[in-house]
């Protein structure tokens, strides 16, 4: 049975035509099911494990980027398929998942090519997309073996990206691309550079660690953005929860 | 309606998600520091200081102003920056000009540029056999000896004997 989770946004006008189009296609694919409307404080995970008690096997999030790290980052835990069909703008994960955006989505979800993917897994909750730490004084340990710290202030950026790809280009014209799913989750620290008063922030340099297993400390509680989500914390673990997402993917993914 | 989950995954069609961990590069910044065991799967790249141990199985790339303080392990190895500790490198080691190392290094093959300056034993596998095909004819002699001595040994104590009787 297919449960089709829609974002709030598609209640807008613009978005009618092109969900009775998808909605169509569904029903000529013979798998169209029961519709719920996501509203801003939506327990998703409780909603699917009610639904999963029902019968339900397949769980399609309709919207973006956004919506889909919503869901999963406390979905994930339920043991379902998980379909994705991206409407409107900001849809970098599903280019990832090889997914097309609109009514062509539904030939992915019909053929049901299906992978287990990694997920990131940050203070009891799931990551999916990236996890980004704001410039801040921090320490930061791998796998319990080593312990990076910068020279002189210690105020850095991490970035760990999973799913969605992360772009940093140098000066000198050299492209940085994380690949999602290799197996590990990648850190990018970037250093701040000592800036004069009111002027923009510069960073050094990247650092690139592979890593299964990261602890971030600091004296001071940091700003840390998960799949969109933005928490102040002092401590935080960063690790790799293996093969937990089962996720309907298209032919042309990228990993 | 009460089908069990764990049915749901057993599929011929599913595939696992993932690549085995390799080409995964390690980049250690010019402003950062490490500190403890720092190992990697695949090749590092140091541009900062790192103490404690590095290891790869890959290839260790030591930039023009690093500075390692560790022993250090790595298939293959370019060192230009500043290194205090072994280097046990299996297959080439190239030291460049502006290296600065202060330890021993063990590798199969070896280029140095010029200006750089090594204080240090440096071990090379070829020469192992060498060493042990000059050194064996040492032992035979060595081993003369013993015998003479037992020899010696023998015959004080048949003429004990026969200063008893």
């Amino acid at each position: 049975m297919y449960i089709y989770l829609y974002d709030d946004f598609i209640k807008k006008k613009k978005y009618d035509s092109l969900i009775k189009e998808i909605e169509t296609q569904l029903t000529d694919f013979g798998i169209a099911g029961k519709i719920l409307r996501l509203q801003p404080f939506t327990n998703t995970e409780k909603l699917i494990a009610e639904e999963i008690k029902k019968g339900a096997t397949t769980v399609v999030i309709v919207g973006n980027d956004k919506t889909f790290g919503r869901v999963m980052s406390y979905a994930a835990y339920c043991k379902v398929y998980f379909g994705f069909i991206p409407v409107g703008p900001e849809n970098t994960i599903a280019e990832v998942l090889g997914i097309p955006t609109g009514v062509d989505a539904c030939h992915v979800l019909s053929r049901r090519r299906r992978v287990r993917l990694d997920v990131g897994w940050v203070n009891n909750r799931f990551f999916i997309s990236y996890l980004h730490i704001l410039p801040h004084a921090i320490r930061v340990a791998y796998d319990e073996r080593f312990v990076v710290s910068t020279r002189g202030r210690n105020i850095m950026e991490l970035v760990v990206c999973n799913l969605q790809p992360f772009h940093w280009r140098e000066k000198g014209g050299k492209d940085y691309v994380v690949h999602p799913q290799d197996g590990k989750l990648e850190a990018f620290l970037r250093p701040v550079k000592k800036t004069l008063f009111l002027k923009k922030k510069q960073f050094e340099e990247p650092s690139i660690f592979p890593f299964e297993e990261m602890l971030v400390v600091s004296d001071t509680p940091f700003t840390v953005e998960a799949d969109g989500r933005q928490t102040k914390e002092k401590k935080i673990k960063i690790s790799l929860a293996k093969k937990r997402l089962n996720i309907i993917v298209g032919r042309g993914r990228k990993f | 309606m009460f089908q069990k989950n764990s049915d749901i995954y057993d599929t011929s069609e599913e595939q696992e998600g993932g690549v085995p961990d390799k080409g995964l590069e390690t980049i250690v910044g010019p402003s950062m520091q490490v500190e403890g065991n720092f190992s990697s799967e695949g090749n590092i790249i140091i541009k900062g200081s790192v103490s404690g141990t590095v290891k790869t199985k890959n290839r260790l790339t030591a930039e023009e102003g690093s500075q390692i303080v560790a022993n250090v392990s790595a298939q293959s190895a370019v060192i230009a920056g500043h290194v205090k500790g072994s280097l046990a490198i299996k297959d080439t080691l190239e030291i460049a000009g502006s290296a600065q190392i202060i330890g021993d290094i063990q590798c199969a093959t070896l280029s140095v540029a010029p200006g750089a300056l090594l204080s240090g034993k440096i071990q090379m596998k070829g020469l192992e056999s060498v060493v042990k095909i000059e050194e064996t004819p040492k032992r035979r002699s060595a081993g003369r000896v013993k015998k003479k001595k037992t020899d010696d040994m023998v015959s004080d104590v048949v003429s004990s004997k026969d200063g008893v009787e």
